[in-house]
């Protein structure tokens, strides 16, 4: 043990790297536990680095990037070109936190920016419309706010959800449901968690593209794919 | 020192992981080694707004009260020349609320103009001269206050304004710290946005409010009628709740109308906030979003949060091995860099938390257990603030041509 007392603890600071050249004596020529214990991190280092998935979850893997790319074709419909994501972006917005525990990569955060942003263009259209009454400020009345659509459109998942279920999205988001279901489309979205996680990716759709594009195209997004699509919402000022 | 508000600390996933006689030379603590997508925790990150701080010359931060110059005197608002001009609130005000008025006037420019409350208001908040007083004089009309009725309220106003706030406080929030989990990213908006928070923003403007008046039961609440129109546009309207004695204890009491039917009530902070957020909303309105994005940077992000304090962790040292193993990085291992006074009363170890031969955080503490959780505490907050310096999506609202730099996208926080 005193042997090893002046490597281990040197009285002057010596740089990292030699300090550890001097303690990484080869394992046959001692028997000290605490020289493993280097070692041991060293192994889990190369090991950790060396980890490669296996064929089958390769396999599995490009089979959900083709059906996500499908879908994503029918969301966007004649703007796919425009709003095109990389492959590991778009798999991240089909996947919900529940999936697989969240080891991978999920849409929480995109979705809740996403939902910011599509309120705030919702707002803002309603906010344009042009009006002379008594309630109008700078020639645009604010009121329309109040009207039944708007306010579904701010405060309800119904509309959202909607277009997700008739753009086909359901069968592909990677999530966890706590019941198992026959057939996605028959079962009742509000008590089975399909209504949030459904909404919740058409949400992640929009907060990717903005994060990838930025914000002006992901406007260009909701209006075009979200509110003017073939699916979307017709008009948000009715 | 206790360590009980650290949290628990999982010793059974790591057994090796401290071993007291392993002193490591030479490093010092906190430095980083080759695991490049940790970061350093900037204790100034929290401050930064895009630069967009920096064009703005004259930034204050306004927490006194209108110069007396500018208050309304009790001198000025009983002068002679301004109890003629007096005016009658109208017999409607006094209605149900419930209901989005049809018969809703607007505000009278030429009388809201007198109001000096309001002019010092507009003056020192610096708000553009398009910003016309009766916007001003909407928003600190409530839904539920005695004039809603008569004249625009600001429920409308303040919905606007609150898309605009939230959306540009998520997305500070978001864009400077793309890795936050969840729960610090809502805690984080309510600090800047919440009704606290806008509440003392309104506060610090120098905003006066209605003040709830101490009614007796069986009596009706008594509302002058000659009450001066003009002051009162100045100050927040809202049906405030009241107290009175009933049966030998204060409650809360109905407040009535005069035709007999309950008032709307409504939180003091919630009617404040409401105000806020309707001031945002005009400014939007009256001068568009660029106006509005700024106004938000100068009065709500200015305000000093430090995120690194809203964390609590229950599982660290579990956490940081669960990500670590996300990440494939080689498993964390506790190590001791230091140690004084073992056998004393005063001990204090210094660990580092390693994985492989990279330091990812260190701490101290009087207890070897104390110190390792400390480390890995550190080492997730380094990996969640991380903070890159990147232009947020809004940032091309106004150039929609200008090229975009795609935003780092976090895969998301760790589930323990």
């Amino acid at each position: 043990m005193n042997v090893f007392r002046p490597i281990l603890r040197p009285l002057r600071p010596m740089p990292f790297s030699l300090a550890r050249a001097s303690v990484c004596v080869p394992p046959t020529t001692t028997t000290f536990k605490r020289t493993i214990v280097y070692l041991d991190g060293l192994v889990e280092e190369d090991r950790a680095t060396i980890n490669q998935p296996s064929p089958e979850v390769l396999k599995l893997q490009e089979e959900s990037e083709k059906y996500v790319d499908e879908a994503w074709n029918r969301l966007t419909g004649e703007h796919a070109a425009t709003f095109s994501l990389p492959k590991d972006l778009l798999l991240q917005v089909f996947t919900h936190k529940s999936f697989r525990h969240g080891v991978l990569p999920y849409n929480e955060r995109l979705a809740f920016y996403g939902r910011r942003l599509f309120s705030l263009q919702v707002a803002c259209l309603v906010a344009a419309h042009k009006s002379d009454g008594p309630t109008s400020i700078a020639g645009r009345d604010v009121e329309a706010l109040k009207s039944k659509t708007a306010q579904g459109l701010l405060h309800s998942r119904g509309s959202i959800f909607k277009i997700a279920k008739e753009s086909g999205l359901l069968p592909i988001i990677r999530w966890a449901p706590a019941q198992k279901f026959d057939n996605l489309m028959e079962v009742n979205p509000r008590t089975t968690g399909l209504l949030e996680v459904g909404a919740q990716t058409v949400y992640a759709s929009i907060g990717a593209v903005a994060m990838c594009h930025g914000g002006a195209k992901a406007e260009q997004f909701i209006k075009k794919v979200i509110m003017a699509g073939p699916f979307g919402v017709t008009n948000a000022t009715e | 020192m206790s360590i009980r508000h650290i949290g628990p600390v999982n010793r059974r996933l790591n057994p090796s992981s401290v071993s007291p006689s392993m002193l490591l030379p030479g490093q010092p603590s906190g430095t980083w080694g080759a695991v490049s997508r940790f970061a350093v925790v900037r204790a100034e990150a929290s401050q930064r707004v895009y630069g967009l701080h920096r064009s703005i010359p004259n930034r204050r931060l306004y927490t006194t009260c209108a110069p007396s110059s500018l208050r309304p005197t009790s001198a000025l608002l009983f002068s002679s020349e301004l109890r003629q001009q007096r005016l009658t609130i109208p017999s409607v005000m006094s209605r149900s609320n419930s209901t989005v008025a049809s018969g809703v006037a607007p505000f009278p420019a030429s009388e809201v103009a007198k109001c000096t409350a309001l002019v010092a208001l507009h003056a020192r908040l610096e708000l553009p001269a398009e910003y016309e007083l009766t916007t001003l004089a909407r928003a600190l009309n409530s839904a539920t206050s005695k004039l809603a009725g008569t004249f625009p309220d600001n429920s409308t106003l303040s919905e606007l304004g609150n898309r605009l706030l939230d959306f540009y406080v998520s997305e500070f929030i978001v864009c400077s710290y793309p890795r936050l989990p969840m729960e610090i990213i809502k805690e984080a908006r309510w600090a800047y946005c919440g009704d606290d928070a806008l509440t003392s923003v309104g506060r610090s403007w120098g905003v006066e409010h209605e003040r709830p008046r101490v009614v007796k039961t069986g009596k009706k609440v008594e509302i002058k009628k000659d009450q001066d129109l003009i002051d009162y546009f100045g100050v927040l309207k809202y049906g405030s709740l009241v107290f009175g004695r009933v049966g030998g204890l204060t409650e809360y009491v109905d407040r009535e109308n005069e035709d007999g039917t309950k008032r709307a009530v409504q939180r003091y902070s919630t009617a404040m906030s409401d105000f806020v957020r309707s001031i945002i909303g005009g400014l939007y309105l009256h001068s568009g979003r660029e106006a509005a994005k700024l106004f938000i940077f100068n009065h709500i992000l200015s305000r000093k949060l430090d995120i690194s304090k809203l964390f609590r962790f229950e599982q660290p040292t579990r956490e940081l091995s669960r990500l670590c193993a996300r990440e494939k990085l080689a498993q964390p291992i506790s190590r001791m860099i230091a140690e004084t006074g073992r056998s004393s009363m005063g001990a204090v170890y210094i660990v580092g938390v390693y994985s492989g031969s990279n330091l990812l955080g260190s701490g101290e503490g009087r207890s070897i257990s104390e110190a390792e959780t400390r480390a890995a505490i550190h080492a997730l907050k380094a990996w969640y603030l991380y903070s890159p310096n990147s232009a947020p999506p809004s940032s091309t609202e106004e150039t929609p041509e200008a090229e975009f730099q795609p935003l780092f996208i976090d895969p998301g926080q760790v589930i323990v």
